[in-house]
């Protein structure tokens, strides 16, 4: 071959190099942006629970919230004691929304009032209020 | 000259080929890109939604986190639009997930409250077939009887 024709190859060699290196380099950051999706996604999901667990009503105007100040303080709600309260009705709200109940922790100050406590990778969220502090983790 | 013509012939097939290759996942990677679009403002969409005026509760003038059901009967899912648009369609409802219900009825003014799924947007010509389901925990307000329940407002995505 000549010398012109071995230059004309090693291009074609070069253009075909650079072609495949950006398809791996789109490839890798299309699988970025799911993943930044996923993640909003999940870290809504644990606020958003959160929040409807603290204003689910247990019984005519009582929220979930006010029994949970009511645990705090070792008091009563509904006719119940409202750290019983919790036990039950925290797990029957999160196992219908679909979590099992080793992937999640629900805590009241350091207290866990969920059935397990779970671990690993975690999304929290958390609100404070009369000087109490609500937990609730998912892990995965 | 035939080596010549051999070269050129084989640099254009080569070329042709990752022409060809190029085009197809330019395609690809463009379609990649409007579904990924379309999952992020769905999954904002998702976020802000249940803030919506329209639909959000308000007790005493203060504004509550979560959705005021009667609300949701006025609007006709048929005709109304979303009040955010996005590049790609989809269908919006809310159902009811605990306590746990008895029934899958849709809610209409003459039935209501004894009915667990609202939809809320699902204009003419979105697809029958199934898409991609996104869906997040609200709290829905029942005025009647001022009770919280827990819901979940899912939304359909048409690609």
């Amino acid at each position: 071959m000549k010398r012109g024709q071995i230059e004309i190859l090693g291009f074609v060699v070069i253009v075909l190099l650079l072609f495949f290196s950006l398809v791996i380099y789109f490839q890798f950051t299309s699988k970025e942006r799911t993943g930044f999706i996923g993640e909003a996604e999940q870290n809504l999901e644990v606020s958003n629970l959160l929040t409807a667990i603290r204003y689910y009503t247990v019984c005519d105007g009582t929220s979930l919230g006010d029994a949970i100040v009511s645990c705090a303080n070792e008091g009563f709600a509904c006719g119940k004691d409202a750290c019983t309260l919790i036990e039950t009705d925290v797990p029957a709200l999160v196992d219908a929304w679909g979590w099992d109940e080793d992937s999640y922790t629900f805590a009241i100050d350091d207290t866990v009032y969920s059935p397990q406590e779970c671990s690993g990778d975690t999304f929290v969220d958390d609100y404070t209020g009369q000087g109490i502090t609500v937990r609730l983790t998912f892990c995965y | 000259m035939m080596e010549t013509i051999l070269i050129a012939v084989i640099f254009v097939i080569l070329l042709v080929v990752a022409l060809a290759f190029y085009f197809k996942f330019s395609a690809e990677s463009v379609e990649q890109t409007a579904e990924n679009v379309c999952l992020v403002s769905n999954t904002v969409l998702l976020a802000s939604i249940a803030a919506t005026p329209e639909i959000a509760c308000s007790i005493e003038g203060q504004r509550e986190p979560c959705i005021d059901t009667t609300k949701l009967l006025v609007f006709d899912p048929n005709r109304d639009r979303l009040p955010y648009s996005t590049i790609c369609s989809q269908k919006v409802s809310f159902e009811q997930v605990y306590p746990v219900p008895d029934n899958d009825v849709v809610c209409t003014s003459n039935i209501y409250p004894d009915c667990t799924i609202y939809p809320f947007s699902e204009p003419e010509g979105t697809s029958v077939e199934a898409g991609i389901r996104i869906s997040t925990p609200v709290t829905l307000y029942y005025p009647l009887t001022e009770d919280y329940k827990l819901g979940r407002l899912v939304i359909e995505i048409f690609p």
